[in-house]
């Protein structure tokens, strides 16, 4: 939320991330299985607004450390896309439960975007969990507000309120935690669900 | 070095506080006068201005809604709109507002709504026709924009002393040129004095509201374009919603003048869509200008 002098000003200015806190779902990962069930699913990814610029400019630069970052990692596949709102994913793939390889490339990438001044347009991480029923969770890093929220897709479409809400449970108290639910935005087509 | 591009920015925030406190005096002349009468008139003046502020915060979001025969919609009818809506709240921190869509031909949106709770981005069904999603994502950004430097409060604040200026011009001429009883005439006579004020008022306030009309614009853009880190794409909505509303006939461009017919209603009509507001906006070159430097900032991985 911007400043009272940079509303009264009339520019208030995308914010920088916190990076850090992501690091806070290693031990929260524990509690989230010992009470709902869910272990890590290996994945993760990072969405991003992809900036305006040609392949000199600053944003490609930053998109060329990213695929050398990635590429160097061994064992790990990364992949790109991008979505139908045209922002772009980065998607990490590793074994399942291997959370902190995960939360290490997500952090990889978004020091990458923040230390080329693009922090601001970096939109979310995500971290994915499976349980053996075949259920799905993500716990999602929003990094402008600093804050996790839970995001589970039902099966029959629509969101799984309850799952959301244990997993709030679970977890709400080790990590900062979005309160207003009217925040936990819907990703239905991350790629790390 | 600071590059010229930096320099105009500076340009257009310093301009932004004289227009502020050219404002505030402008109020402090609004009320001066019954403060001279007696204290207890100029205490009364200022209540009497506060209650109308007051109340066209509380109400003018769905006045404005109203007018445009806008219809709020859910995320399960429009997803498209709401996912981009809320990516651009994950963005900025803002809380997420309503989204409404109103049933028109030409493209245009706005933002209405003083409190942040009720806050609201309307775009038009016309506009929706002919913009990409990346158009449609600057065109949303710049009316969230707008609700980031809530400037349907400015724009509140900066328009009512024009609107008090014309409402007692009419009123008081109405009465004396009336056909009226030979009371309301008198009436009329007694209240000459705050004619006199208005007369003396209303060109200045009107120039002043409509000056920081352009500014605020200006502001938005700008805003709206480092949200989105695409300028290219605010440059294309503009033009193109530009010229359509060039080409578009007259009838069409009168289903849009509620909206401006509402002086004091704190709909931010994105109004480059709508040629009678033409004034409240800065021509599309400038506006078009200012993004490019907007574009050679991200370029050079400066904020």
């Amino acid at each position: 939320m911007p400043s009272f002098g940079d509303v009264v000003l009339g520019r208030a200015r995308p914010a920088d991330p916190d990076l850090d806190a992501i690091f806070g779902l290693v031990p929260a990962a524990a509690a989230l299985e010992a009470m709902t069930g869910f272990v890590p699913s290996g994945l993760g990814s990072v969405c991003f607004r992809t900036v305006d610029g040609g392949v000199f400019d600053a944003f490609a630069q930053v998109q060329r450390e990213l695929r050398r970052l990635v590429a160097t990692e061994p064992g790990a596949t990364a992949e790109y896309s991008t979505d139908a709102y045209g922002c772009g994913w980065v998607l990490t793939r590793h074994p399942q439960g291997a959370l902190e390889r995960v939360v290490n490339d997500l952090h990889a990438v978004n020091a990458t975007f923040d230390e080329g001044g693009f922090g601001p347009y970096l939109l979310c991480s995500l971290t994915g969990f499976a349980r053996p029923d075949g259920r799905r969770l993500a716990l999602v890093y929003t990094h402008v507000s600093g804050t996790f929220y839970p995001f589970a897709p039902a099966a029959g479409g629509g969101r799984d309120d309850a799952l959301e809400d244990q997993a709030t449970e679970a977890v709400g108290a080790d990590l900062p935690f979005e309160r207003d639910r009217a925040r936990w935005f819907p990703l239905w087509d991350a790629p790390a669900i | 070095m600071v590059p010229a591009r930096y320099s105009r920015e500076r340009g257009l925030t310093s301009r932004v506080v004289l227009t502020m406190v050219l404002l505030a005096v402008l109020y402090g002349l609004l009320v001066t006068p019954f403060f001279q009468v007696s204290t207890l008139w100029g205490l009364a003046a200022v209540a009497a201005v506060a209650v109308l502020l007051t109340a066209q915060f509380r109400y003018a979001d769905n006045v404005a809604l109203w007018a445009m025969d806008a219809r709020e919609v859910s995320a399960a009818e429009e997803p498209e709109l709401h996912g981009l809506v809320e990516r651009l709240c994950m963005s900025s921190g803002l809380p997420k507002p309503r989204v409404a869509v109103a049933d028109t031909e030409i493209p245009n949106a706005f933002a209405a709504g003083c409190r942040r709770d009720r806050a609201v981005v309307c775009v038009t069904t016309g506009l929706r026709e002919r913009l990409d999603v990346a158009e449609l994502e600057s065109v949303l950004a710049h009316e969230m924009a707008h609700l980031a430097h809530r400037d349907v409060v400015v724009a509140t604040i900066a328009g009512f002393p024009a609107f008090c200026g014309g409402l007692i011009i009419t009123t008081v001429s109405g009465l004396l040129l009336g056909e009226g009883r030979l009371a309301a005439r008198l009436a009329g006579v007694v209240l000459l004095p705050m004619v006199a004020l208005a007369v003396l008022l209303f060109p200045l306030s009107q120039l002043l509201n409509l000056a920081i009309s352009r500014q605020r614009e200006l502001c938005a853009d700008r805003t709206g374009a480092l949200l989105t880190g695409r300028p290219a794409a605010s440059s294309a909505a503009l033009t193109k919603i530009c010229a359509e509303i060039e080409s578009a006939p007259t009838a069409e461009l009168r289903e849009l003048r509620p909206l401006n017919g509402l002086l004091t209603v704190p709909a931010r009509a994105t109004g480059r869509a709508v040629a009678d507001l033409v004034s409240t906006h800065p021509p599309v070159e400038v506006r078009v200008r200012r993004l490019t430097e907007v574009s050679q900032r991200l370029a050079s991985g400066r904020r």
